[in-house]
């Protein structure tokens, strides 16, 4: 299981520096996406997590998101809160 | 563009939308506003919770939702303007301003409930929690506040009677939402605008995200998510397509009625598609449109019957006549003027290279009237262009005082609550233009010059009672241009400086001789003196001893002067001569032995060659000069400024008449003018480091460095020493 922590400030350049590392423990494992310390979370966030999620999806592995209560109280606005937080074992 | 950028950008907008707020708010309460003028207000305001909004200041956003409700309202004619509700919204505009600098600075917001809760009251008519204290006077209803309950019985009695009988409810709206790569970039969030509308009530249906790719074809740059949110019929469509205005066509938005679709077959006229479908995306046409035709679609009607009688959940039908929708430019005929922002650097750069352009002008004439050729036409030419793009290239930084007259009202309503007294403005003057980095500095001395005339000047109402004025102060404000300055006076009707009390203050802090004969000009310009205060008891607006001083100080960096005019009695007027721009000004170019200097224009009066009988010895080494019977201390240059072999007989020199802040007249000792023109300013101290007596340098036409001789500093210098030496 490989952990990664997403930054309090999830801009895009955050969000660029995530794909790699993401895809390379999806491909090694399960991996819990450490959410909590997200605060304002956006629409490029909340692709990259659903990304995360459908290419997890598609390599058999785990992806856990633990959210911050912002990102959960997104999600709940846009209706995400399903494809992010639903599931996500193998 | 970088976020930070644009978030700048939003608030120099929302700067100016405060300043039209204030107008258009002031307006109504003088009783001169008509329709445009609330629209602007409206505008304004919407304006900024757009961008509010876009940039995710909930707080901003929530508030000016709210102010922007009562003036929809009023804007369509539901909420007569009267006294109480212009004293409402300006209060309203003040917690705004407050909003948007908390944004800025990163601050907590302010409590804006109790002003909300108003707002929405007024919706109603009441006023009664006001601040202003004022009876809705002309209100046709039943005053229900005199009843003295304290909830708003029109709109209980709105909430149990019975609902209109086609209450059946309206289909609510069906809004498709899908931003577009640009909406996320340059900091934007399209997140910020499913937030407000989900303010509005909405409820997300579904979320599309097929369109999200594995982590490998991620792009981080692209938008892959779109919506689909159910909002409340109750709510306008207008209010949806408001929330998207900023954002333009970075965002695919499609309102429509749910279920219209099925409805429909009742309709009468076999209308072909009667879907009232209307993509709202801003932009002006489809770029790839089909070319000839623009399709026979049947031009988004307001939708047939069902839905007209849905939607209108105003009370009445309301005085919609002429009134333009809330988005349409103003009612004017010409062609709308045309504007762009520019960054302010970029501008600069321009003035600079006009400076530049200004001394290689002066230094081609300088070349070709040493060859003989100063008469030629093209130097002529030459000389008017270039003067022309100098006055081009200023003209761009100019912009009107009335940006900075704008905020005195907020200043005044805030210095009527502190001290109890009653103000009126007037304003004259506020299209005079003036450099923009004057403006920006103008406005701490200015804020301090009307606190203290409200403070200090301008008397209790008793006590202007008692002296037979009216118990309402008069403020009045006004800029001029003349001779190459502006002149901005600020002048209270109130009690005047009181001379004797002044000299004694100044006697007693030792500021001056306790023996001295002042005369009243010069009393007066003690209020002027670091530490002078004659307030009895420090408080939170003025009497701080440091105000005047200050100003004087902050107007002096701006090259400017401020004089005082003030009548036991009647009133006070501070007059501030301040120079259009702070790149070049005009001056003599004078010649003291081996120095050339340049003495500012703003200060010369005038320049004489005095004969032996004007000029009177006085102590030791010092002279003074007759002129028209008045003496004046005469200050040889060279002495101030450390230049060697100069004349030093006044009577073969040349004296130039100068107009000090602070030391009145004195007459400069030079050897000879050289010329008269203009310069440009050249800052020592970032060049080198300030120099006392130097105002600052420049380049003559000739290539020489000659400084530019601070007047204020040299004659206050030679006066003060020669008081010394005097008391000694």
């Amino acid at each position: 299981m490989t952990d990664i922590t997403l930054p309090a400030r999830c801009d895009r350049q955050a969000i660029v520096q995530l794909v790699d590392p993401l895809l390379q423990a999806l491909g090694q494992g399960p991996v819990t996406i450490d959410a909590t310390e997200v605060a304002k979370p956006g629409q490029a966030v909340l692709q990259l997590l659903l990304s995360a999620r459908k290419t997890a999806a598609e390599l058999g592995q785990a992806c856990l998101i633990k959210p911050s209560d912002a990102l959960r109280e997104m999600a709940a606005m846009v209706g995400a809160e399903g494809q992010l937080f639903e599931g996500g074992a193998a | 563009m970088t976020a930070d950028e644009i978030q700048a950008i939003f608030f120099v907008e929302c700067e100016e939308a405060l300043a039209a707020a204030e107008a258009g708010l002031s307006a109504c309460q003088a009783g001169t506003a008509d329709a445009e003028t609330i629209n602007a207000v409206f505008r304004a305001v919407h304006s900024i919770k757009g961008g509010a909004g876009a940039f995710g200041y909930e707080a901003l956003q929530a508030f000016t939702h709210g102010f922007e409700t009562l003036l929809s309202d009023v804007r369509d004619g539901l909420l007569p303007l009267s006294d109480p509700l212009n004293a409402l919204m300006l209060r309203a505009l003040d917690v705004l301003a407050d909003h948007v600098n908390v944004c800025r600075a990163n601050g907590d917001a302010p409590n804006d409930a109790a002003i909300l809760a108003e707002l929405d009251a007024a919706r109603g008519g009441n006023f009664a929690s006001g601040g202003a204290g004022e009876a809705p006077a002309a209100e046709a209803e039943p005053a229900p506040a005199s009843d003295g309950l304290d909830f708003d019985l029109d709109a209980l009695m709105a909430d149990i009677s019975p609902e209109p009988e086609e209450a059946p409810s309206a289909p609510d709206w069906r809004v498709s939402i899908r931003p577009k790569a640009g909406a996320l970039a340059n900091g934007g969030e399209p997140l910020f605008l499913i937030r407000e509308l989900v303010g509005l009530g909405a409820e997300c249906v579904s979320m599309n995200a097929e369109q999200v790719p594995q982590l490998e074809q991620f792009d981080v740059g692209a938008a892959y998510l779109g919506w689909e949110y159910r909002v409340p019929a109750s709510v306008d469509k207008s209010a949806i397509e408001e929330i998207f205005d900023f954002v333009g066509d970075d965002v695919e938005l499609t309102i429509e009625l749910m279920g219209t679709a099925v409805a429909e077959p009742a309709a009468p006229e076999p209308v072909p598609a009667p879907v009232a479908v209307e993509p709202v995306v801003a932009a002006p046409a489809p770029v790839a449109a089909a070319p000839v035709e623009p399709a026979p679609v049947p031009a988004p009607k307001p939708a047939p019957a069902p839905v007209a009688e849905a939607t209108p959940p105003a009370p009445a039908p309301a005085p919609v006549a002429e009134r333009p929708s809330s988005d349409e430019a103003p009612v004017s005929a010409g062609p709308a003027v045309q504007s762009i922002r520019i960054d302010l650097t970029k501008l600069d750069r321009l003035i600079d290279t006009v400076g530049e352009l200004v001394i290689a002008q002066a230094m081609l004439a300088q070349r070709l009237s040493a060859q003989g050729l100063a008469a030629v036409e093209e130097l002529a030419v030459l000389d008017g262009l270039t003067r022309d793009i100098q006055e081009s290239a200023m003209s761009i930084r100019a912009q009107p005082i009335g940006s900075v007259f704008s905020r005195v009202p907020r200043i005044l309503r805030e210095l009527e609550a502190h001290t109890g007294k009653r103000v009126r403005l007037e304003m004259s003057g506020e299209a005079t233009e003036l450099d923009k980095t004057v403006l920006e500095r103008l406005g701490e001395p200015l804020t301090h010059l009307i606190r203290n005339a409200v403070d200090h000047g301008i008397e209790p109402a008793a006590d202007r009672l008692a002296a037979g004025k009216s118990a309402e102060g008069l403020l009045h404000l006004s800029a001029e241009q003349r001779s190459g300055r502006i002149l901005i006076h600020i002048k209270d009707d109130g009690r005047g400086i009181n001379r004797e009390r002044v000299l004694a203050k100044a006697k007693e802090r030792g500021l001056v001789a306790p023996d001295a004969q002042l005369s009243d000009e010069e009393i007066d310009n003690l209020i002027f003196a670091p530490g002078f205060s004659t307030a009895q008891q420090v408080s939170n607006i003025s009497g701080r001893g440091v105000g005047m001083d200050v100003v004087r100080q902050n107007v002096k960096n701006l090259g400017g002067r401020i004089t005082i005019d003030s009548r036991p009695g009647e009133g006070c007027t501070f007059t501030l001569a301040l120079p259009l721009t702070l790149a070049i000004s005009d001056g003599m170019i004078v010649t003291v032995g081996d120095q050339t200097l340049v003495v500012p224009l703003a200060h010369v009066v005038e320049s004489l060659r005095p004969t032996e009988a004007e000029i009177a010895p006085m102590g030791v080494g010092r002279r003074m000069l007759n002129v028209r019977g008045r003496f004046i201390p005469v200050i040889p240059l060279d002495r101030a400024l450390g230049a060697r072999d100069a004349v030093a007989d006044p009577c073969d020199a040349v004296l130039i008449i100068v107009d000090t802040e602070s030391a009145g007249q004195a007459a400069l000792q030079v050897d000879m003018i050289a010329d008269q023109r203009q310069f440009v300013i050249k800052s020592l101290a970032t060049h080198y480091r300030s120099v006392d007596s130097v105002a600052g340098a420049t380049i003559l036409g000739n290539g020489e460095v000659a400084l530019i001789v601070d007047v204020d500093a040299v004659v206050a210098r030679a006066v003060n020493a020669a008081d010394a030496v005097v008391a000694a």
